[in-house]
Order: structure tokens, then C-alpha cells, then sequence
């Protein structure tokens, strides 16, 4: 897309991690306009507002440690933001949802490539396959 | 071959001195199949030259199924279809249409849909309306015709949908023009979808593209295929059927393939669907489809037979 206008939003985490890209983006000839987020700042309806009354054009940054980036991802695909028109940066410490494809249950991991299902112990080994409806990695059972 | 339906004119309403609407209604008595907002039906007209197959938009609302609604305007340059249904077609005229089918559906994920309709492009907006209003979705219209007269739906519109139309006609000297940069500024997540000449329909995209829209959310119908840039006549090899068939400048690539009796598939005409897509073996293509990608162009594979045409003077498809 031809990008008009970029907005920023980072939390304290996203304000070291964003040093490079903001300077990049300074450097552009367009307009830029950066606000701090927080977990608390989601429900107020000022950050609502702030991805609502944006125009077409508009390309969003998110920069923010990982547990405020999902609500805020889907607060501003409610606004009207599709996939092309916004880049979405986790930082810090992760934990990912492995769903067991042998008892379809979901399991908090951090970065481990191979678990043993916390519900049915079966061994899954986690694969890069992810569902944006459950979203959660898929993890493979291996065939004996 | 494509399953059709049996039809029979039940009602022709004069629209405008150019456009006439047809209420066809099933031959068996039953209810339509149904269908989205933005379908259009194919029409198989027995004319003295042969069946011309000829597609119009269903103008009526989705949730009408005891009979279809199409609109046509009479071209000057008619090849057959718009001068048969004007001259043609009378109530109780039967005849066979398709399946109702889509290749102009609304987003689902839009937050607010603008339509840009020129002339009978107005056609396919029509159901789409109709589905939002039903839907309690937001919508504006901006429609260019050329003068009151002339502008097809006038009434239905202005009663109907007065607050989210915008009309333009061109020969009133006190109406302003269908311009492009009302797009510029709209709320994040509206699409905009164009229908009409494919002068009109490029200017729009070309000016969408350039505010911000991402292609996702850019989508249009086009009368008629796109005129290509190269004209030549080439030849074909069909690999799989080892035969060799000439193209002429004045036909499709499809055209020929059928003529030849090639069961090769298609369904738009107007390189929109991707239906019609074959593998290309050797030669350079020049796509003037808008189903491939810039990358899938250049990969010079596939192509669509509708509209797209050789480079130089021969290709080798898989058929």
C-alpha cells in the first residue's frame, strides 16, 4: 500500500525497542505520530478513539511487550485496520498457545520446540503452523 | 456444460430511454435459486447468428428469489446482446440463463463500503445496497450519469437511498463531476468498489492505490474485457491435444480455443475469475487479466485465455 501517515503505539518495553525504527521513520517525508500504551490504557476510550477516527492511508506500529499485543491487535482490527495496513511487534518474554492435535486441548509454552501435552502426555513437537482463530501454534504427535 | 435455468420474461419496465429492466420468472413455476449481493447471471440469447452469451447484474434484493431482476442498456455498437433483449425480447419471450454467480461480492471485513458506478455500472450496486441497508452496514453511492433522463434507478435511489446517494450528470452544467479524491478521506478500513468503462474503472483504482488502499480493499466489475495493447494473430500449440490453432487479431485466444472445439474452461469473458486459467508450456504472455498476481505474471506459467494474448507469434499451452 502507498502509505500516507504512520502511527506508533509502544508500551515502555516498545520505547528502547522502536529507537531505530523511529529514526527511520523521521527520516521519511511523511507524517508520523507516536502515543504510549499501557495494559491500563486498552479499556480507555481515548486509545478507542485514537484507531477509530484514523483515515485511509494510515500505517500502524504496534510495539509492545506480548501480553498487550494481542487485545491491542484486535482493538485495532475493530478499528478498521486489515493485515497490510499494520505491523505487529512483540517484546519480552513469550508464551505461545500449542494446541495438542491428539486430545485438542491448549497448552501454555515458552519457546520450547518439543512439549509433553500437559493434559493427555502425549509427546508434540511444535510446529510453525498457526491458527489466527485459536491462536495457537499446532502441535504435531508423532507417528509410531 | 453449465446446468441453466428455463426463464421467461414476465415484465419489461422502460427505465430510461436506453435502459429497459426484465422481471424473469422460473418456466417450472419454483422459487430462483439464491444468491449474494453483487451475483450476476449469465443470459444464452438464440439469436439468427448463434447463442450470444451475454452477463447482467441481478438488481433486485438478495432475499427475492420468486424472480430475477436485470437491467440493460441499449449500446450504439451493440454486437448482438444489448439490440436483441431492446428489440428482441417481449413478455413471455423464454430463454435460458445461468447460475446465479459472483465475481463483485461485498468485504465482509469492511468497515464502511463506497461505490463509484458510471452509466448502467450503477447495475450491480444495486443488490449491494439493498443487502447493507438489510444488514444495518454503512454505505455511500456516488453515481456519474448524464443527465437526469438518462440516469437509470433515479427514483428507487432518491427514495430509497437519498441520504448516501451522491448523483453526478455530466450535462447539467450546475452538477459537479464523479471525481476520485472523495476517496482520500475516508475512515481506516472503508473499500471502495468501482463499476463502469474501463477508462473510469483504472482512473479509480489508479487514484484509490495512490491514497492508501490497500489492494484488499479495492475491487471493481468491468463491462467488458480490457482492450489489450497487442492486437497481432498468433498460433497456439496444444500440447495434449497435438494440435497447432490460429488466433486472428480480432478474436480471444478462448474464442479460437471453442471454435476449434477445446473443452477449455471460462466463465467471465473478462479476466476477472480466474476460471479460464491453462498452463503455459513456452512463449511470452501478455496477461491483461486481473487475476494474476505481478509476481504470477512474471513467472509466465499460466494464463488467462479470455483476454490474455502472446508476445510474439506463438505459445504452447498444456491442453
Amino acid at each position: 500500500m502507498q502509505k500516507q501517515r504512520y502511527l506508533l503505539l509502544m508500551d515502555e518495553t516498545g520505547e528502547s525497542a522502536s529507537h531505530d525504527l523511529r529514526n527511520e521513520l523521521a527520516a521519511s517525508s511523511l507524517p508520523v505520530e507516536v502515543h504510549p500504551v499501557t495494559l491500563e490504557s486498552l479499556h480507555r476510550s481515548e486509545l478507542t478513539a485514537l484507531l477509530f477516527r484514523q483515515w485511509i492511508g494510515t500505517y500502524l506500529y504496534l510495539l509492545v511487550s506480548w501480553p498487550l499485543l494481542e487485545p491491542l491487535r484486535q482493538l485495532a482490527e475493530d478499528a478498521g485496520f486489515s493485515e497490510q495496513e499494520m505491523e505487529c511487534h512483540g517484546l519480552g518474554p513469550h508464551t505461545r498457545q500449542v494446541f495438542c492435535s491428539a486430545c485438542q486441548k491448549m497448552n501454555q509454552t515458552e519457546d520450547e520446540t518439543v512439549i509433553s501435552c500437559h493434559f493427555c502426555g502425549e509427546e508434540l513437537s511444535v510446529s510453525e503452523h498457526y491458527s489466527k482463530r485459536l491462536q495457537a501454534f499446532l502441535g504435531y504427535t508423532s507417528i509410531r | 456444460m453449465q446446468p441453466k435455468i428455463h426463464v421467461f420474461v414476465k415484465q419489461i419496465i422502460q427505465e430510461t430511454p436506453s435502459v429497459k429492466r426484465f422481471v424473469l420468472v422460473s418456466k417450472e413455476g419454483a422459487d430462483l435459486p439464491a444468491f449474494s449481493a453483487g451475483s450476476h447471471v449469465t443470459t444464452f440469447l438464440n439469436t439468427a447468428a448463434g447463442t450470444l452469451e451475454r452477463h447482467y447484474s441481478l438488481v433486485q434484493a438478495p432475499a427475492i428469489t420468486d424472480h430475477y431482476e436485470i437491467a440493460v442498456q441499449l449500446h450504439a455498437q451493440s454486437q448482438g446482446g444489448s439490440a436483441y433483449w431492446h428489440h428482441q425480447v417481449s413478455e413471455g419471450t423464454e430463454l435460458f440463463i445461468s447460475y446465479p454467480k459472483n465475481h463483485f461480492s461485498l468485504s465482509f471485513r469492511a468497515k464502511h463500503h463506497v461505490f463509484y458506478a458510471a452509466g448502467i455500472g450503477i447495475t450491480p450496486f444495486l443488490s449491494m445496497m439493498a443487502e447493507l441497508v438489510a444488514q444495518g452496514r454503512s454505505f455511500e453511492l456516488h453515481y456519474a450519469a448524464k443527465s437526469r433522463e438518462m440516469c437509470a434507478f433515479y427514483e428507487t435511489l432518491q427514495k430509497t437511498y437519498r441520504d448516501s446517494c451522491h448523483l453526478y450528470l455530466s450535462a447539467d452544467p450546475d452538477s459537479s463531476r464523479m471525481r476520485p479524491d472523495g476517496m482520500r478521506q475516508q475512515r481506516i478500513g472503508t473499500h471502495v468498489y468501482f463499476c463502469g468503462p474501463e477508462t473510469m474503472v483504472n482512473q479509480f483504482q489508479e487514484a484509490a492505490r495512490s491514497y492508501g488502499y490497500p489492494q484488499q480493499s479495492i475491487h471493481f466489475e468491468l463491462f467488458a474485457p480490457p482492450a489489450p495493447m497487442l492486437r497481432e494473430p498468433f498460433l497456439v500449440e496444444l500440447w495434449q491435444s497435438k494440435r497447432t490453432i490460429s488466433v486472428g487479431s480480432d478474436q480471444s485466444l478462448l474464442a479460437a480455443l471453442l471454435a476449434a472445439g477445446i473443452k477449455s474452461p471460462y466463465s467471465c469473458r473478462v479476466g476477472r475469475c480466474g476460471t479460464c486459467a491453462v498452463e503455459v508450456l513456452s512463449g511470452e504472455v501478455a496477461h491483461y487479466d486481473s487475476v494474476l498476481s505481478e509476481k504470477e505474471r512474471a513467472a509466465q506459467d499460466v494464463m488467462m485465455t479470455c483476454v490474455s494474448r502472446a508476445v510474439h507469434n506463438k505459445l504452447v499451452l498444456s491442453l
